[in-house]
């Protein structure tokens, strides 16, 4: 459940920031959403690749629709990419590790502080 | 261990940030590029047009309109002088602000910032042939004069109005693919910009080259190799026209030319940098009123090397084609004129030989004197490497440009280079009163502040007079003058004084009631001054004035097809004599083919019909032949050029030159005729099997539109037109008409038309970018919307954006 709730989080507000903001503010936006809604580390690594990797995709595929592909099939012949399509799965790949990499380290910082509960010895 | 793992993680993040956030080799930083909120996915437009319709600006006076017809020609009408030349700038910036930029910082010599070490060289001699110099100069007279400071100071606030709404992801797409970003615009960028052009048109010269021919075949040949002058030519200024002045002759005084000779010499512009504008007066025309056409003919670039705007404001109201980075209206027209351009050929860059009095490069002679030289250390920011140094050393003459640490041959050459571009000029303030000028007084009137670039300017009004005139600053030479090397040590070298303006070569209303200029020789002999170019035109200026001999009920449409006129002159004056010099016994049935086809062939290069191909392959591989004696030479030469080389196939058969050195017997021409026939159908064979398709004329000479840039996804190649160079309508490879326009004005009414390969927009993802191209081709001209008021109305206008003072 909090999975998808980090999840989720993460796209509206890296969405909301990418507005205005460089691309890398997902990384800051992923960190600071798990730092707040911890979870076990791969929890929160997919959460954030899903959460601004779906972003991404769809917001590279809202605008080359939209667009009638106008860009994307002019540079697919200047990066060493095959067709739009890839464009749009390596816009959300990038995105995806940008969110993915930001939570696990936002996770794993706020792990620094979480202290594991001592056994008792009658449980 | 979670702080290991924490680091790990970390230290991933920072890794991954890098990598993406930073230009990797040619890849753009990815991060910010593939984002679908700020990458290239931004550039992409729905709509062919997507503005506010109300800006706001604290620096205008009063409120601005701009209207955009459908072809996205933006109708600026303001109420004063800096409101209006803001918004030309404003709107210009919006449309093309990465071209602008670029062709600023390649005439700075700065490319190797955005670039990196690859465009040093290059940068390097750009600031040698000393464009920035130049520039400085011209800003330092423009800035004494009010109307004109305060014309290119809005012109420059209107283009940081523009850029200082730009976030990276409104960023034109070039500056995301070379990773960089648009610095603030200056006064002396305009200059910068106009001093490239004067770089396009009027470098051109001959004179290392000339000094190695002479030396290489001597002075009797070199004479049959490089004429100045025919006495069939037709020249700007129609023959028989009389002068009512007299000039100070110059006698050429008792000199010997340096005797230096090189092996490289610095990029010369392209020499089919030229044009063709004609007018026709009222009393050859079918409806009586006067005709003017005009096509600048240029490199093939986009984004377009020409912005089509209307201007109007109290005191002007204009239209036509300027230059993006300049203010004003180059070629166009107005209620009661219209001009065109051509380039005018002369020289006007001499060569200096310096002789330093020592290592030191501080004094230099002059006659019996030494004079102190001045060094500027030129700083080069390189993209990922250090920056570079470079001294420039500058003379009385001007810059040093052949010295020791370039092009210098090992210390042995040192050549400054005089150049009239290196002065100040004034030609915006010319501009200026021209796109104001109500009859052939102001007009005329508006060069004397003109010095350059050598323009013919071609006139008409709809009070009816035609006129044309070569304007500019020329130099009053000895003959012979500037042809060579000069030696710098000797003040009779040196350029005495300057033709004064009213004796510039000018013709208003002549008897034949046409005028014409297509970068022929500027007048014939009677000119009572010394004129020489290495390069004049000897074919599009003669079908242009057989065609208008003819026209005595001229029409807007034939003025359009003339502009469009694909007779090849050349394969006239040629190909007749090749045919019936061929041994055609021994032919394959295709060479048979070919051969009745030329025979059948009337000249005209249309763009589907292969006979035209069959000429140019044939000519190239003879003019080879004939020229063998320029190959394998050390030194930097020029071969003579197609009219002299025809000149002396029909003129001096038996001449040496067409006897090929490295076989053992005698060639004559036919020899050389019937060899390069066959080399041309071999050259034929191989590209139809390499190309898979026939050569038709248009897929063979392959016309592109390219990106500034080389970015073959962003240019348009294989343009279905005809033509070439030395024709009319002169489309090669990448180079011709960047601007076709006809204007047609009488009383009460001016109209005009006009076409160029290329879009308003700079922006390849826009819907419309490159759309004028197929219209350019076929000859399908726009009515120029020619508004009077803002308040008019008109179906073709699409979008009304209003600029208002902030309060």
């Amino acid at each position: 459940m909090i999975f998808l709730f980090r999840l989720i989080l993460i796209s509206v507000f890296s969405y909301a920031i990418a507005l205005f903001a460089p691309w890398w503010s997902a990384i800051l936006c992923a960190a600071t959403i798990a730092f707040f809604l911890p979870g076990n580390n791969f929890n929160a690594f997919l959460s954030g690749f899903m959460g601004v990797g779906l972003v991404w995709m769809v917001m590279s595929w809202k605008v080359d629709v939209e667009t009638g592909s106008i860009m994307s099939l002019k540079i697919v012949n200047l990066l060493p990419v095959d067709d739009g399509n890839m464009l749009i799965i390596i816009a959300a790949i990038i995105g995806g590790f940008s969110g993915a990499l930001g939570a696990f380290t936002g996770n794993s910082f706020r792990q620094l502080f979480i202290k594991k509960k001592e056994k008792s010895f009658y449980s | 261990m979670k702080l290991i793992r924490f680091i790990f993680a970390f230290g991933l993040t920072i890794t991954f940030f890098f990598y993406f956030n930073f230009k990797q080799g040619k890849i753009p930083p990815l991060g910010s590029f593939l984002s679908p909120f700020t990458g290239f996915w931004q550039n992409g437009e729905i709509e062919d047009l997507s503005l506010p319709s109300v800006l706001e600006s604290e620096q205008l006076t009063a409120p601005v309109i701009i209207k955009f017809d459908e072809k996205l020609i933006p109708h600026v009408f303001a109420k004063n002088d800096y409101d209006l030349y803001f918004a030309q700038g404003y709107v210009t910036a919006f449309h093309r602000l990465w071209q602008m930029e670029f062709q600023v910082l390649a005439a700075a010599g700065r490319t190797a910032e955005i670039v990196g070490e690859s465009q040093l060289k290059f940068d390097r001699i750009q600031r040698r042939k000393g464009l920035t110099y130049g520039a400085k100069r011209s800003l330092e007279v423009a800035e004494k004069d009010p109307e004109v400071l305060n014309m290119i100071q809005a012109y420059t606030d209107g283009i940081n109005y523009w850029i200082d709404q730009l976030d990276y992801k409104d960023y034109p797409i070039e500056y995301k693919l070379l990773d960089y970003a648009p610095e603030q615009w200056s006064n002396l960028k305009a200059m910068l910009l106009l001093k490239n052009m004067a770089d396009m048109l009027s470098r051109g010269e001959n004179d290392f080259e000339n000094t190695n021919a002479l030396k290489i075949f001597g002075l009797e040949d070199f004479n049959k190799l490089f004429p100045e002058t025919y006495a069939v030519i037709d020249p700007v200024i129609p023959k028989g026209t009389t002068w009512n002045f007299e000039s100070e002759f110059i006698k050429k005084p008792d000199l010997e030319f340096p005797q230096i000779f090189t092996e490289e010499t610095i990029d010369k512009p392209d020499p089919r940098n030229g044009s063709n504008n004609f007018a026709v007066s009222g009393k050859r025309t079918a409806n009586g009123k006067v005709l003017l056409a005009n096509e600048p003919d240029l490199s093939l670039n986009l984004p377009s090397i020409w912005y089509v705007i209307q201007l109007n404001a109290p005191g002007i109201n204009t239209m036509g084609a300027s230059l993006p980075g300049a203010p004003n209206v180059i070629i166009g027209f107005n209620d009661s004129i219209a001009w065109g351009l051509t380039n005018a050929k002369r020289d006007v860059v001499d060569w200096y030989n310096i002789q330093f009095r020592n290592e030191k490069r501080e004094e230099y002679q002059y006659d019996d004197k030494w004079l102190k030289t001045e060094k500027i250390i030129e700083t080069f920011e390189v993209r990922d490497a250090d920056n570079y140094y470079d001294t420039i050393v500058y003379t009385h003459y001007g810059p040093v440009a052949y010295d020791r640490n370039l092009f210098g041959e090992n210390n042995r050459v040192n050549m400054a280079m005089k150049w009239t571009a290196h002065e100040g000029s004034r030609e915006l303030k010319t501009l200026y009163e021209v796109n104001r000028a109500q009859n052939y007084d102001d007009f005329i009137d508006a060069f004397k502040y003109y010095t350059g670039p050598p323009q013919n300017f071609a006139f008409a009004s709809a009070a009816g007079d035609i006129a044309i005139t070569v304007q500019g600053k020329f130099p009053v030479k000895w003959e012979g003058q500037g042809k060579f090397l000069l030696d710098g040590r000797d003040s009779r070298q040196e350029w005495q004084s300057i033709i004064p303006h009213e004796h510039n070569a000018t013709v208003k209303n002549p008897e034949r009631g046409f005028i014409s200029s297509a970068n022929q020789h500027p007048v014939d002999s009677t000119y009572p001054y010394y004129v020489y170019d290495y390069k004049y035109e000897f074919y599009r200026n003669r079908r242009i004035n057989e065609r208008l001999k003819l026209l005595n009920q001229a029409t807007v449409k034939e003025m359009i097809r003339l502009q469009n006129d694909n007779y090849n002159y050349r394969a006239s004056e040629s190909l007749p004599m090749m045919l019936d010099s061929l041994d055609t016994a021994k032919f394959s049935p295709d060479m048979q083919q070919a051969y009745h086809l030329l025979k059948q062939w009337d000249y005209f290069a249309e763009p589907e019909w292969i006979a035209p191909t069959i000429y140019k392959v044939w000519w190239d591989e003879l003019y080879k032949l004939i020229w063998d004696e320029f190959d394998n030479q050390s030194l930097a030469l020029n071969k003579p050029n197609v009219f002299n080389t025809i000149y002396l196939m029909t003129n001096d058969s038996t001449n040496k030159f067409f006897d090929i050195r490295s076989t053992s017997q005698q060639e004559s021409i036919r020899d050389l005729i019937n060899i390069s026939y066959k080399k041309a159908f071999d050259h034929l064979e191989k590209w139809k099997i390499e190309n898979e398709t026939d050569y038709v004329w248009y897929m063979y000479k392959n016309t592109r539109i390219k990106h500034l840039l080389g970015l073959e996804p962003f240019s348009f190649d294989k343009v279905k037109i005809g033509g070439y160079n030395s024709i009319v309508n002169a489309a090669s490879g990448r180079h011709g008409p960047s601007w076709r326009m006809v204007v047609e004005l009488g009383d009460n009414s001016v109209q005009a038309w006009g076409v160029y390969p290329g879009s308003q927009t700079g922006n390849p993802g826009n819907p419309t970018y490159g759309h004028m191209i197929e219209d350019w081709a076929t000859g399908n001209y726009t009515q120029l919307l020619f508004l009077q008021s803002s308040n008019e109305e008109n179906e073709r206008l699409i979008f009304t954006q209003t600029l208002q003072p902030e309060n």
